[in-house]
């Protein structure tokens, strides 16, 4: 994820060149905006967390050294959005998020891909952070251990073990909730 | 049966990390127990599920906002802060003077109220228009509003700003689509334009402006505001 290309867009991105920054905006924001989506469950909350990363990532760029990948490091900034914006969804006593799909992608037509859909969405978002955030890098955005452990600044052996537990205690979700297993 | 050394070799196997001495491994334990089996194929499920959801497509006006809020740091546009020195922009210099008569015109006139299909009334020149679109962002101190009204190929915007805070409004659009014919003065905020955007700014006012879509292309406008140094929930505006 990280190569010579990137590195030279984000010299251009600290020396002002809006449209190199662009080109980083191109190359990450799919993997960003579905992190943050299926962290706070709604589409046009993870759209504000996604913008107002990439913003602060700008704001910020001359404290990036290019010692770790820049994707890690534009990661960690969602991250901080995400957690902060739950914090504060938390706070006001908005348990649920809802899902606010309008303008967002179609539904889909068959009713069961769907329903799947929104069982393991619901499942996830009661799951703790550090959980659903290793669920989500892995499955849903196809990290490498080595990435998530460069973005979450954690060993690999760390996101294993979370990854374990987080995936055994969804299992226990989707058995409670009644979704036949096996 | 082992189960916690199952399920982790089953794991890191659908995960497709486990080295072939712990594949091995798994296997000899999934041919030696109907329980184990049942086991891995629960597991495997679980993956299933996970593997079967598919990424959104980030919405598309995504990067325009970021590079909106980015460009505006990277180079401020000239400010303009009195109906004197609106610069007309590209191919609408010919509406300037006219725009600079209505604009005197209307320079009275409240918008605050207006709604719906209502008219837009300037003082002595109303503008009539179909509603398209209204964008509201609020926060603890206040709100930024946009709302849209088409007649033709004119659209008629009003930016509002509200509450104490120093509140920046800005506009991105695509030039070859949207131009400004004409902007009415803020009564308490300032007002910038370059080709493609626009920013309102101050801690209460409003402002009027008036676009022309050629063709009346189905055209947006990325809204980003800014308040206290925050960057607020940005906004996509239908001119269409």
């Amino acid at each position: 994820m990280y190569d010579e290309r990137e590195a030279d867009l984000v010299r251009s991105s600290k020396a002002g060149d809006a449209e190199a920054f662009g080109k980083l905006v191109d190359a990450h924001q799919k993997i960003l905006f579905n992190v943050a989506y299926r962290m706070v469950g709604s589409y046009h909350e993870a759209q504000d967390l996604t913008q107002a990363a990439f913003v602060k990532a700008y704001e910020r760029l001359p404290a990036y050294d290019g010692r770790g990948s820049w994707f890690g490091w534009v990661y960690r900034i969602l991250l901080n959005e995400t957690l902060n914006h739950l914090a504060r969804r938390k706070r006001r006593g908005q348990v649920e998020a809802e899902d606010e799909r309008s303008g967002g992608p179609e539904p889909e037509t068959e009713f069961g891909e769907r329903e799947t859909e929104r069982i393991v969405r619901e499942a996830l978002e009661l799951l703790a952070e550090d959980y659903r955030q290793v669920i989500v890098m892995r499955h849903f955005v196809q990290l490498s251990y080595r990435e998530m452990s460069d973005a979450l600044h954690v060993p690999e052996k760390t996101i294993k073990s979370r990854l374990f537990t987080a995936r055994q205690q969804l299992r226990e979700i989707l058995v409670r909730r009644g979704v036949r297993i096996a | 049966m082992n189960t916690d050394r199952l399920e982790r070799l089953a794991h890191d196997e659908l995960d497709g990390t486990a080295t072939t001495s712990q594949i091995a491994e798994l296997k000899a334990m999934l041919a030696q127990s109907e329980e184990a089996r049942i086991r891995y194929e629960e597991i495997r499920q679980v993956f299933q599920f996970l593997g079967d959801q598919r990424p959104l497509e980030p919405p598309s006006s995504l990067k325009t906002s970021v590079l909106a809020a980015v460009r505006e740091q990277a180079a401020p546009a000239p400010r303009i802060g009195a109906l004197g020195r609106v610069k007309p922009l590209g191919y609408v210099c010919a509406f300037a003077a006219g725009a600079l008569v209505v604009l005197a015109l209307t320079s009275g006139a409240h918008f605050a109220g207006a709604r719906g299909d209502a008219a837009i009334s300037g003082a002595m020149t109303p503008v009539r228009g179909r509603a398209l679109d209204r964008q509201t962002v609020e926060w603890s101190g206040g709100s930024a509003e946009c709302a849209t009204w088409r007649s033709g190929d004119r659209v008629t915007a009003i930016l509002t700003i509200r509450g104490g805070q120093w509140t920046e409004m800005d506009l991105a659009f695509d030039p070859a689509l949207v131009s400004v014919v004409q902007a009415r003065p803020p009564r308490t905020a300032r007002i910038w334009m370059a080709p493609g955007r626009v920013r309102l700014a101050g801690r209460d006012g409003e402002c009027a402006l008036e676009l022309m879509t050629p063709g009346g292309a189905p055209a947006t406008v990325a809204m980003v505001v800014r308040s206290a140094g925050n960057v607020l929930p940005s906004r996509t505006v239908k001119l269409f």
